[in-house]
């Protein structure tokens, strides 16, 4: 801008001229293309280092920056030569497509330097290409003339293909003829020939408008079809879906402009509709593509890895995008052809693939308007082809990698890599811009041309709605996805943060350099609750419940954490989380378990403090990726946690629950004696008799029954109850619900209401239909430790802030009064063995079908400050090696 | 200041530029709206007077440009059978109104003079389209002119 000239005419490049001089719109719009392309090449070139947080030429790249002068002389000499020759042009289209070239050679060039360079190439020679069309005479007469002739050469070029055809990359399909590194697409020339030759043919027939009948207009159309059907064919031979698919949109556009009838698209939708039946049914090719998108999460790894990673990496670029350089596109395949788009979503985000689109559709609209103004038919008709055939071939591979559409090989338009692709672009650029040079404010097509204009804004204001879809609505879940491998790539920079026990000792941390953090996992005892943190397998445990914290995400003030991620350019940090686990009394238990099948809970029965959960067996987290193959095959499920997940028949565990129960209720005492004591239950067939050794000398009294673990008093007391305050019981102590402890837990069954005799019987002696998991025991017994409060259980005890203070997590549940007090004294006072300080229930339950049978042991003692409570459930133990167990650990 | 800050830097730039190429397109795009929209003084304003024909006295006001015929895309839009659907383009360019026959199947005449290539026509021209008589008269006047020739 010169000095003393204001914003508003270099904005109209009118210094007091009252027409907008055409010519210096264009400079303008090409200068601020050039500085967006400035502005992005260093971006890339610094994005490295930044990524690394240091300057160091090994972290910056320069070399891509060679596209900005390519660029730039390009655009020089295309204006040179128009500016003498075409005066009249549109001033808009060279710049919005040059952008849409210098931006895809960047993004290019930045995924790959060897296809950049390349690109680079061709993009000099599509500008001589440009440039001798645009000096060529003036009025086209020399396309119409010898229309046969192209169409003949496209058709041979590509029957070549046939027969000499290769792929540049190896295998198929081989769409490519050349040889020595040179190699080009003529199915992409064939477009153009294909669209000048319709044009011609179609200007040739305006009877088309008048004809009444659609079978009038059959004849007409026969030349045209068959020609178009050859040309279908040989790619249907050759299974490129894309350019296929593309003809028939694009012959029933242009024969719609041509004749102003919609029935000819409702028979082309027809068609469509048809052919893709067909397809589907006859070729692999065709029916793998649909599938994929009708529903690509069915196969993430295998048909539809393409279009599931496009959409992960549209959804990780969100509103701003990653910046450019600094996303991971290449994890997309073919991420610098076909897929570029989702390229350009992912580092530019929203902002840019929306103007992205809106450039296509700018280019689209403003070709159609050449069309409109355009003098003869056949100018009008040329036009509108190579606008339509622009607007289409974009809609297509946009749509198709954003799940619009299925996916269909096509290269998104001057932005994708392609030698041929990029010629043709520049060429069909060329004749707009000699058809736009023309003068005249002719119409002498109108009303299909402004219908198409509108139809092709509406499909670009869809893909627009469905680029925001991704990533702004979907975007949490995408990006959540175990296969997005951003996740492990963003934690292998940023160190994610440690898990610790009640002292502080670590059970899970990160080490390494920014760049190459991996994950330890120092106490193997732990891991059913730390789980395991893989790029391979996911997240469970801690790992999964606290990943938001671990990673850093959550427990900090979001603005802070976003201008430390823009300043420093990595991602936050993670936070450390500290649990109320007890890594002696955890490695005590895991140890204590040995080789038995089976869990421990220590909890503190008045903070619910989780103090261990062990589980066994178990595995070691650090050699997951070796051991997967075992552990998910391995019958006795290493992978559960037991503690928490397992659901085994409670057995006469229950049985103080339902004396406390009774008691609550005043329908029994502690005093209240019972014939019989010692008497087996039936169960199934199966006698269940007192688990542990009956005092002698002593009364049957219930004290006495539950100290030895006497079926037979507990069925009385059932049948006393009855079954609706037996489920009441069940739902009082917890048994009905899982606590919410942040770690995984199982949906719990409380079954339902017993209703018969023989079913009250059942589960009064806990086998009915309540399972339960040690850890609802534990809370349960807990009450009983708790002066008759149930305890509220918890796992995680607080994260650290990033000022380096603890800031306290609270339990998700509140403690709650189960029993008076008196009523809980009374009954843990008869409990409670004469001169000893334990209670303790020792029980055995029949679990499944066979003889497999559930060891129960639960025990605290209520001199311990603070008191807590052990439960541990053995897989076809005995009471005594449960009991051995819990006894060592209650210590 | 780190490499991380100067990216952002130029971030935000490319972002502001990129968006300042999208508003000045727009911006071009409203300017030349708003010219073509604004009335231009170089187009005089002129009518045709229907003289014979279905609607004797009808006064068709005209634009820059007019595509007289039957098709609904016409601009001055005359439903008459010996009309065509596109039957003549009468517009003012170059100074002038020029009458030009668009392929019709009755034929245009200009005072009597049938309308092969484009012909220039003055105010108080008589145009015949298929077999409807026109005066063409200056200004847009709704009253038909007194003078109407006999």
């Amino acid at each position: 801008m010169r000095p003393g000239e204001s914003v508003q005419s270099w904005l109209t490049g009118a210094l007091g001229e009252a027409r907008p001089d055409n010519d210096r719109r264009e400079a303008r719009l090409l200068g601020l293309a050039f500085a967006f392309l400035i502005a992005t090449g260093l971006s890339i070139a610094i994005a490295p280092a930044a990524r690394s947080g240091v300057w160091s030429d090994s972290l910056t790249r320069w070399q891509h920056l060679a596209a900005l002068p390519i660029w730039a002389a390009c655009a020089w000499l295309v204006r040179r030569v128009l500016r003498r020759k075409r005066p009249q042009r549109d001033p808009f289209l060279l710049p919005c497509a040059l952008l849409l070239t210098g931006w895809g050679l960047l993004v290019i060039w930045r995924l790959s330097p060897a296809f950049g360079a390349r690109q680079a190439g061709w993009l000099l020679v599509a500008c001589v290409a440009l440039v001798e069309l645009l000096r060529a005479p003036h009025d086209l007469r020399w396309l119409r003339r010898y229309r046969y002739l192209w169409l003949l050469a496209g058709i041979i070029l590509v029957v070549l293909t046939l027969g000499f055809g290769t792929n540049p990359s190896g295998g198929e399909p081989r769409l490519w003829l050349g040889c020595c590194g040179l190699y080009f697409q003529p199915s992409e020339p064939l477009r153009l020939l294909l669209i000048a030759y319709m044009a011609s043919y179609l200007a040739d027939r305006t009877v088309l408008q008048q004809e009444k009948s659609l079978a009038g207009l059959l004849p007409l159309l026969a030349p045209l079809l068959l020609v178009w059907a050859l040309s279908v064919a040989l790619l249907g031979v050759q299974h490129d879906l894309g350019t296929g698919t593309l003809f028939l949109m694009l012959l029933a556009v242009l024969l719609y402009i041509a004749s102003d009838r919609w029935e000819v698209l409702a028979f082309a939708g027809l068609a469509a509709i048809l052919g893709s039946i067909l397809g589907f049914s006859a070729f692999d090719v065709v029916r793998l593509r649909i599938l994929a998108w009708l529903d690509p999460w069915a196969d993430p790894t295998g048909g539809s890895y393409q279009i599931v990673q496009s959409l992960i990496a549209i959804a990780s670029g969100g509103i701003f995008g990653q910046g450019a350089g600094l996303g991971s596109p290449g994890f997309v395949p073919i991420a610098h052809s076909d897929f570029i788009f989702a390229s350009v979503a992912e580092e530019w985000g929203l902002a840019g693939s929306l103007a992205m689109i809106g450039l296509g559709v700018f280019l689209t609209t403003r070709g159609l308007r050449v069309a409109l103004r355009c003098r003869d038919r056949y100018g009008a008709m040329l036009a509108a082809g190579l606008s339509v055939a622009f607007g289409l071939q974009s809609f297509l591979i946009i749509g198709g990698v954003t799940r619009m559409l299925p996916l269909t090989g096509v290269t998104l338009p001057f932005v994708s890599y392609g030698g041929s692709s990029l010629v043709t672009s520049f060429l069909g650029l060329g004749f707009l811009l000699v058809l736009s040079g023309e003068e005249g404010a002719g119409r002498t097509i109108t009303r299909p041309l402004t219908n198409v204009q509108a139809a092709l804004t509406a499909l670009g204001i869809g893909l627009a709605l469905v680029v925001g879809w991704w990533s702004l609505y979907r975007a949490p879940v995408l990006t959540a996805r175990t296969d997005n491998p951003r996740r492990s790539l963003a934690e292998r920079f940023a160190r994610r943060g440690a898990i610790l026990d009640r002292q502080g000792a670590p059970l899970a941390f990160s080490q390494g350099e920014r760049g190459s953090y991996t994950r330890v996992y120092t106490a193997p005892a732990a891991s059913l609750v730390t789980g395991y943190d893989s790029p391979r397998y996911g997240q469970t445990g801690i790992e999964s419940s606290m990943d938001g914290i671990l990673r850093g995400e959550q427990g900090r003030d979001p603005l802070i954490a976003l201008w430390q991620q823009l300043s420093t350019g990595a991602p936050v940090e993670g936070l450390d989380v500290r649990l109320a686990l007890d890594l002696s009394r955890q490695r005590a238990a895991a140890e204590a378990l040995g080789d038995k099948v089976g869990a421990v809970v220590i909890m503190e029965a008045r903070s619910g403090a989780l103090l261990a959960l062990a589980s066994s067996p178990s595995f070691d987290p650090n050699v997951l990726d070796e051991d997967w193959p075992t552990l998910v095959t391995r019958t006795d499920a290493p992978l559960l946690n037991r503690a928490t997940q397992a659901r085994y028949q409670p057995g006469l565990a229950l049985a103080p629950f339902v004396a406390a129960w009774a008691e609550k209720l005043a329908l029994v005492d502690p005093q209240t004696t019972f014939d019989n004591m010692t008497r087996p239950v039936n169960v199934d067939g199966h006698p269940l008799e007192c688990a542990g050794v009956v005092e002698t000398g002593s009364n049957p009294t219930l004290g006495a029954a539950l100290r030895a673990g006497c079926p037979s008093p507990i069925v009385d007391l059932g049948l006393i109850l009855g079954g609706p305050a037996l489920s009441e019981m069940i739902s009082a102590f917890g048994f009905d619900e899982t606590s919410p402890i942040r770690l995984e837990s199982p949906l719990s069954t409380s079954g339902a209401t017993p209703a018969t005799t023989s079913e009250i019987r059942l589960s009064a002696v806990g086998q009915g239909t309540l399972l339960v998991s040690p850890l609802q025991m534990a809370r349960a017994f807990g009450a009983l430790l708790n002066d008759g409060l149930l305890p509220a259980p918890h796992l995680v005890e607080a994260f650290r802030r990033p000022d380096g203070e603890w800031e306290s997590v609270p339990a998700i549940d509140v403690p709650v009064r189960v029993l008076e007090s008196a009523v809980n004294r009374s009954l843990v006072g008869a409990m409670t063995s004469r001169g000893s300080d334990l209670i303790r229930v020792s029980a055995w339950s029949l679990s499944g079908p066979g003889e497999e049978r559930i060891a129960w042991y639960l025990v605290g003692r209520l001199s311990d400050s603070p008191v807590r409570v052990v439960v541990v459930a053995l897989e076809g133990g005995t009471p005594g090696e449960a009991e051995q167990v819990g006894l060592s650990l209650l210590r | 200041m780190t490499p991380a800050l100067v990216l952002l830097v130029l971030r935000i730039l490319g972002a502001v530029l990129l968006y300042a190429f999208m508003g000045v397109l727009a911006y071009f795009l409203w300017r030349d709206y708003r010219a073509a929209v604004a009335p231009r003084a170089s187009a005089p304003s002129a009518s045709l007077i229907v003289l014979e024909g279905a609607s004797i006295g009808m006064v068709y006001p005209l634009r820059e440009v007019n595509l007289v015929g039957r098709a609904a895309d016409s601009t001055l839009r005359i439903k008459d059978k010996t009309i065509s659907a596109h039957h003549a383009r009468l517009s003012f360019h170059a100074g002038q109104w020029w009458l030009e026959d668009l392929g019709s199947r009755n034929g245009s005449r200009v005072n009597e003079v049938h309308v092969s290539e484009p012909m220039v026509v003055t105010y108080g021209d008589r145009i015949a389209l298929g077999e409807m008589l026109f005066r063409f008269q200056s200004g847009q006047g709704s009253t038909p002119n007194s003078d109407a020739g006999v």
